[in-house]
């Protein structure tokens, strides 16, 4: 099986102002397949985001292939989705017409691409406040309309960069709970990057690990729990602990 | 009770204490080539349909000052606000016109008049269009292509630096999270950068007009002139006319700031969402 989603030996150099080069990945290699949930789990600075920003096309490797679909990405992409660690909103524009902007930009008619914001609103819980602006919302709305954005363009796969990362707690597990009932629903290939053991551990299929200084996939594991899950599910605990050990080793 | 009579009261005390203040002056010094008194300049604004110095109305000579204004300004506006778009989204546009156009900012407008009297002289629109008599010929031939010019260098900088400013500073996160649901460069550019610049356009704008007006009296004293509210000012104060000296400096402080509140209900109504977002 070709996997959606391949990097093999990715590189990624950042130059700074003085000229030293600070090398963000270093050969990574990492395969996602067709409809599958993989969690990208790593210290901060370990250089998820820069993977994810590869693979959307926002940023080009140094070196090594990013295939999708076997072919070499070139830049950003419909089938390419992503929803950013900060709010992205567009600020002029209401909630709705911030959710219709990627059926907007490819040609589909006011009433249906309306109709189809408010139908991933719907989804996400916020259709009473389809016509309020960004501004009036609370982080964790803001995060449910940026998801409602996203899937309403339609993409095979969907990159989230620690969507709930500046959400609290509760906000965040209710969200967690939301996501995966959506996923269900209707399955598409989602890469979530966190550095939350227990958000890895809830989400996945699959955990990629990675380690800082430089980037690397030191370990890949598969989540064998039966979904909907419950944090409360035989080994779950133990499997905690043992991503925990794992991550630890890592940041020393 | 007392509250709302005080907000209401608010920003009318500071101008009341003034008035007061300048009449107790003007009485004691009794000269009126030095301060006229407030009845003989209220008395200029309360009936500006008659005419003044034998030059026409005051409210004439403002309205042909405010088109000469427009005129200038628009020119402005039309040439500054594409090439602001250009400059903000495109680096080598920038790189390749900023040293260029910030040689000549620095030049206060009043420092262009030699050099423009002697490319216009006293040529105006109706030179320029071949009219040489007639109702139109008097209109046109208030437009002096001298004046315009300096209105327009007035208000070419502020819109333009204005302009770059919103569209270079559109966040990156807003930029990025568009571009990944496959919008093109057009796309970009009117639902993106535009919208995002359009705050700084306008802001802009009205700095502009302002700078435009304050040029007004600079650009009305050049020879040729024989309208307008600032020539009535310099013609009044060889005439020893101070009261329509005075009178003159009103109507360009009036016209200026209601001219900037247009703009500022604009901002409020249009770009709420800039400052509430913040
Ligand atoms: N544009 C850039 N210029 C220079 N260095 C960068 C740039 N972007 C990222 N880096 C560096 O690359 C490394 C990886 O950054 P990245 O943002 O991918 O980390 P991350 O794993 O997403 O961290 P976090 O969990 O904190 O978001 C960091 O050390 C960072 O300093
Ligand atoms: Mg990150």
């Amino acid at each position: 099986m070709t996997p959606l989603l391949e990097t093999s030996n990715l590189r990624k150099d950042f130059k700074s102002d003085h000229g030293e080069v600070f090398c963000a990945l270093d050969g990574v290699d990492f395969k996602v397949f067709d409809k599958e949930f993989v969690c990208l789990l790593g210290p901060s600075g370990c250089g998820k985001s820069t993977w994810l920003r590869i693979v959307a096309g926002l940023e080009v490797a140094t070196s090594g292939s990013v295939l999708y679909k076997g072919s070499p990405v070139k830049g950003p992409g419909r089938e390419r989705g992503m929803v950013f660690q900060e709010y992205s909103l567009l600020p002029w524009r209401s909630v709705v017409e911030n959710v219709a902007l990627g059926p907007e930009v490819h040609g589909m008619r006011f009433e249906d691409r309306r109709e189809l914001a408010m139908d991933y609103l719907a989804r996400v819980g916020l259709e009473k406040f389809a016509e309020a602006k960004p501004h009036e919302l609370s982080g964790g709305m803001r995060q449910r309309a940026a998801i409602a954005r996203a899937l309403a363009n339609d993409p095979d796969v969907l990159l989230m960069d620690e969507p709930f990362g500046a959400l609290d707690a509760h906000t965040r597990v209710l969200l967690q709970k939301e996501l995966l009932q959506i996923w269900e629903k209707n399955r598409k290939t989602v890469v979530f990057v966190t550095h939350s053991v227990d958000e890895a551990i809830y989400l996945a299929d699959r955990i990629v690990v990675m380690s800082a200084h430089p980037g690397r996939v030191v370990e890949t594991i598969d989540v064998p729990f039966d979904r909907p899950r419950s944090r409360s599910c035989k080994g779950f605990g133990e499997m905690t602990e043992r991503v925990f050990e794992l991550l630890e080793g890592v940041q020393v | 009770m007392i509250q709302r009579t005080g907000t209401f009261l608010a920003p009318i005390l500071a101008p009341l204490v003034f008035l007061v203040l300048w009449n107790f002056i003007a009485v004691n010094v009794g000269n009126d080539l030095i301060l006229p008194g407030l009845d003989q300049v209220s008395d200029l604004l309360l009936y500006p349909y008659k005419d003044v110095i034998s030059m026409g109305s005051l409210a004439g000579n403002v309205w042909i000052s405010l088109v000469r204004v427009m005129v200038g300004y628009l020119w402005a506006a039309i040439l500054a606000i594409p090439l602001g778009l250009a400059m903000g989204a495109s680096r080598k546009i920038y790189s390749s016109l900023n040293l260029f156009l910030g040689l000549f900012r620095p030049i206060p407008p009043l420092a262009w008049v030699p050099l423009v009297l002697a490319w216009f002289g006293v040529a105006s629109f109706a030179t320029l269009l071949g009219i040489e008599e007639g109702d139109w010929y008097i209109w046109l031939n208030n437009l002096k292509l001298s004046m315009l010019f300096i209105i327009f260098i007035g208000a070419f900088y502020p819109i333009l630096s204005n302009t770059i400013y919103g569209v270079s500073s559109v966040p990156k996160i807003l930029i990025e999270s568009s571009r990944v649901l496959g919008a093109s460069r057009t796309d970009m550019f009117c639902k993106v950068f535009l919208p995002a610049a359009a705050p700084s356009i306008v802001t802009g704008m009205r700095v502009g007009l302002g700078v435009a007006w304050m040029c007004l009296v600079s650009a009305e004293m050049l020879p040729g002139s024989i309208s307008g509210v600032g020539y009535l000012i310099t013609h009044a104060y060889t005439v020893a006319r101070i009261d329509v000296v005075v009178a003159g400096m009103v109507s360009i402080g009036v016209v200026g700031a209601l001219l900037d509140w247009i703009f500022r209900v604009l901002e409020v109504r249009y770009f709420s969402w800039q400052r509430l977002s913040r």
